[in-house]
This record gives structure tokens, C-alpha cells and sequence, in this order.
């Protein structure tokens, strides 16, 4: 086995049991600010999928395109938890704003 | 069966804790499960488009990406405002 095959094999095992664990703790968390920690890991875990395509594939067709789809993914993932957990305040506390019986200190 | 058939095998599973979250809990809830369910399919498409030896297929992944994080955009927007 190659040192291109176990690395293959490494991401694609790393990728697929994060994607897993994320999955589990998405079911598992009891808020949906906790399962929102779940988004961002899954978005490595997609990411390291592709890798491991790109890695068998080299820099061809699909190569290209599962790297695009890999900096995409880690891209927007950030993105979708910022905007999952606005919507979450909004529709708990009404506002984006902080409130005025909340005690958040600016400055850490 | 390849080992990228079966890692995708292994991530039609993860599916189904994402859908008992849509199903029993709240919309805000079922959307994090969407967004993870979003990603999921990405990278089951693309093990399906290597597993397979269809690599044209791979662009049936890029455009899953891209369409399930306008939509999970347009739900968050639509829950924060509307629902």
C-alpha cells in the first residue's frame, strides 16, 4: 500500500466518523445552540471526504470539483451556524440586540 | 462493494438521526438537522460519483452544496422573521 492509498484511507475514515459522530450529537444535545457546534464540525468532516476523492483523483476533472465543493463547504459551514443561531435568538428573545437584563461583558 | 460504497452506505445511516431531529423536535432544531443532513448528502454524492466510476455525477454534488446552503439560509431567514 502506498503512502497516496493510506492517506486516501485516512481521510476518508476521519471524514465519514465525523460526519457520524456529528449526526449522533445533533441527536443527542438537548439545545439548538449545542447541536449547532455539530454544523461546523460536519462541514470538516464533508471536507475531508472530498480531500480524500481529490487525493485518489489527483488534480483531474473530479479532482478539481471535489476540492472546489471541499473550500465551499468549509466556507459556508461557518456562515450557516451564524445565521441558524441569529434565527434561534430572534425567535427566543425577539431582538438580535442585547437585552437589557442580560450582563455581557464587551471587553473578553 | 468498494470502500467508497461503503462509506457512503455508512452516511445514508447518519441520515437518520438527522430526520428523528426534523420529525419530534422543534423548527429551529429541525433546521441545524437539515444543515447537517445538507452536508451529509454532499459528501454521499461525492463517494457515490467515485464509488461508481461516474465521474460526471460529481457535479450533482456541487450543485447539492451550493442549492442546500441557499436553502438553509432562506429557512433561517424565514424563521427568524415569519414563523
Amino acid at each position: 500500500m502506498s503512502v497516496r492509498h493510506l492517506a486516501e484511507y485516512v481521510l476518508l475514515v476521519l471524514g465519514t466518523g465525523t460526519l457520524v459522530l456529528s449526526a449522533i450529537g445533533v441527536l443527542v444535545m438537548r439545545s439548538v445552540y449545542d447541536r449547532l457546534h455539530y454544523v461546523g464540525s460536519a462541514s470538516v468532516g464533508a471536507a475531508l471526504v472530498c480531500i480524500a476523492v481529490t487525493v485518489r483523483e489527483s488534480f483531474s476533472l473530479i479532482g478539481n470539483k471535489t476540492l472546489l465543493i471541499a473550500f465551499f463547504l468549509l466556507v459556508t459551514g461557518p456562515v450557516l451556524v451564524h445565521a441558524t443561531a441569529r434565527a434561534a435568538r430572534v425567535r427566543e428573545r425577539g431582538g438580535w440586540s442585547i437585552g437589557d437584563g442580560e450582563d455581557v461583558d464587551m471587553a473578553q | 462493494m468498494n470502500e467508497w460504497l461503503l462509506a457512503a452506505v455508512v452516511l445514508l445511516a447518519a441520515l437518520v438521526p438527522c430526520g428523528i431531529v426534523c420529525a419530534l423536535r422543534s423548527a429551529v432544531d429541525g433546521l441545524v438537522a437539515l444543515e447537517l443532513a445538507g452536508m451529509i448528502d454532499t459528501a454521499i454524492l461525492v463517494l457515490l460519483s467515485e464509488g461508481l466510476h461516474r465521474q460526471p455525477f460529481v457535479d450533482l454534488a456541487v450543485v447539492a452544496a451550493v442549492l442546500s446552503f441557499a436553502g438553509a439560509l432562506v429557512f433561517a431567514r424565514v424563521l427568524e422573521r415569519w414563523v
